[in-house]
């Protein structure tokens, strides 16, 4: 049988980058914020839009019209739509299309006009959710993530106080990035203090929404070194699914999508959960991260939210005793809409709240100033015995769709983690 | 009457049995013939054996109350009641777990904990569509 591990480190991730501006953007289509980002990422990597034959996209706006749009014909494409996390999911897709000369040169792009709704199509309720969710008035992920939330508190104790922590170690990532929505510091009891939206969730637990494009570009190994910057090796990819609809998942306090993407990106790898020196999670809402690193095997059940205490995931605490070093959540803009993502220095950032809209982007480098020290050793050479990062987007896992794993490399681009 | 929420649309086949047995004030859940799994949402083939053979039966309405949410704000646009209002999501005494609301209860959290008893309610909406709606049971 294949095996992933054959494809450890195979291909690289060599341009990343944003559409010009993130936030709210009336004036700009969501096309706009793909092809932005596509051009913008493809400089980055010192390559031109004609080099690209694979595209990768999700969401509205299909890889064929996103070919159109840029004047080019792709050779592959890739439109696996489920959810918040395809975006990542196209990594392990692209790492393997590379691998198998499907593409030489592939994009995955991100754009979605998630606040402003320019250039968007009007969302359509499913058959299941518009009979067995909305005449009860469910709608959108906090009507979703909270119930999850309330099991978790209801099995393990889990407090707002620790569930606000998250936010306030999450908002002081934000503080660091020019670009971020949020800036200002917070603390607990402004979260706690902040307007209820759903029980449990306040407003500054809830992620928020921008206009945002993003998008990244891999090519194979060998031909990495062509590019302009030096190379982010995927280590390990993995993708899992459990459920679509909430009342389906098996146990509401554990995202079992999570721990098989974990467990490939894992093996794939050639690592354990503990070998991490820094760790992203996706944070959507501030119950996501605690009960992905208990999902991953990185925290014991009920006990995610630790890591979260105290500052130990803030940019300052990342030498706290804790397994990892570092953990954080999205690092770009703390309410929340823009968050982790794939390798070494991409970021995801999502546009929008509804749990069937996603958003992925690729980061440009000012943003990723994460904790992780260790990242500070950078080589071209993929061989480094411990993982930068590894970047969870579990965004469908409360909702359903398939979470998914990237384990890079510690590659060059670690330069843009050091503080 | 008016109508406060919407409505259950579209409304599937392989759901229509569930719906028009609420209009006679019935929960009814499909259960598998094959291997007797009681499931919900109705589908076409059982989510444990694959048979197609599905049937349906009369739930007691009784369950417990596994997570919940208090909304204090409308999620929906054609949700026309007035917030807070309790969502739930209720583990049925037979297994499956469905979304509904709870009703009749205070919506503050000091008065709903997860695993409390309920019963469902029926809550006729038009001549066509009934909701389950649970409340606490004791
Ligand atoms: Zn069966």
């Amino acid at each position: 049988m294949a095996d992933m591990k054959a494809l450890r480190n195979s291909a690289c991730v060599v341009g990343v980058d944003e559409s010009d501006e993130i936030g709210t953007l009336p004036g700009k289509s969501q096309l706009t914020l793909h092809l932005e980002a596509v051009t913008n990422a493809v400089r980055d990597a010192g390559l031109k839009v004609s080099d690209v034959d694979g595209i990768f996209t999700a969401g509205q706006h299909s890889p064929a019209l996103l070919g159109e749009a840029l004047g080019i014909s792709p050779r592959y494409v890739d439109g696996t739509t489920v959810g918040g996390c395809s975006f990542i999911i196209m990594v392990g897709h692209a790492v393997a299309a590379l691998h198998h000369g499907l593409c030489d040169v592939a994009v995955i792009s991100h754009g979605e006009s998630g606040r402003s709704g320019v250039g968007v199509s009007p969302r359509r309720d499913t058959s299941l959710t518009g009979q067995f969710e909305a005449p009860f008035g469910f709608g959108g992920a906090p009507t979703l993530f909270g119930m999850i939330t309330t099991r978790h508190m209801h099995e393990y104790g889990t407090t707002l106080e620790q569930w606000a922590q998250v936010a306030v170690s999450t908002r002081q990532w934000a503080m660091r990035n020019p670009k971020a929505a949020r800036r200002e510091p917070i603390t607990v009891a402004d979260v706690l203090g902040s307007r209820p939206v759903v029980y449990p969730f306040n407003l500054l637990n809830i992620c928020l929404v921008t206009d945002a494009g993003g998008a990244v570009v891999l090519t194979r190994a060998d031909r990495a070194k062509d590019c302009a910057k030096r190379p982010v090796y995927v280590r390990g990819v993995g993708e899992g699914t459990e459920h679509v609809m909430l009342t389906q998942m098996k146990d509401l306090t554990f995202s079992e999508a999570t721990r098989l993407a974990g467990e490939k990106a894992f093996r794939m790898a050639g690592v354990g959960p503990h070998d991490f020196d820094h760790i992203m999670l996706y944070d959507a809402f501030t119950s996501g991260p605690p009960i992905m690193l208990e999902s991953l095997g990185i925290a014991k059940r009920g006990e995610g939210v630790r890591h979260f205490a105290e500052g130990r995931s803030t940019p300052t605490g990342a030498a706290s005793p804790t397994p990892t070093r570092g953990c954080t959540a999205s690092s770009r803009s703390s309410r929340r809409r823009v968050s982790c993502a794939a390798s070494a220095a991409s970021v995801r950032c999502r546009a929008r709240s509804s749990r069937s809209s996603t958003a992925w982007a690729a980061c440009s480098p000012p943003q990723a100033r994460w904790s992780c020290r260790a990242s500070a050793a950078r080589s071209h050479r993929p061989a480094l015995d411990t993982p930068a990062i590894v970047c969870f987007d579990g965004s469908g896992w409360s909702s359903g769709r398939l979470p998914s794993a990237v384990s890079t490399e510690r590659g060059a681009r670690a330069s843009w983690l050091r503080r | 009457m008016e109508i406060d929420r919407p409505l259950p649309s579209p409304i599937t086949p392989e759901a229509k049995p569930f719906w028009d047995g609420l209009r006679e004030q019935k929960l009814l859940l499909p259960k598998c013939k094959a291997c007797g799994h009681v499931f919900f949402y109705p589908r076409a083939v059982c989510p444990r054996c694959s048979a197609r053979d599905i049937g349906w039966i009369q739930a007691s309405g009784r369950g417990t109350l596994h997570a919940f949410e208090i909304a204090y704000q409308v999620f929906n646009k054609a949700w026309k009641i007035k917030p807070p209002y309790v969502l739930a999501m209720v583990e049925l005494a037979e297994g499956p777990r469905m979304m509904s609301n709870l009703v009749n209860v205070e919506p503050d959290p000091r008065a709903i904990r997860c695993d409390m008893p309920v019963r469902v309610v029926f809550s006729k909406l038009t001549d066509e569509i009934t909701l389950p709606l649970f409340e606490p049971a004791r």
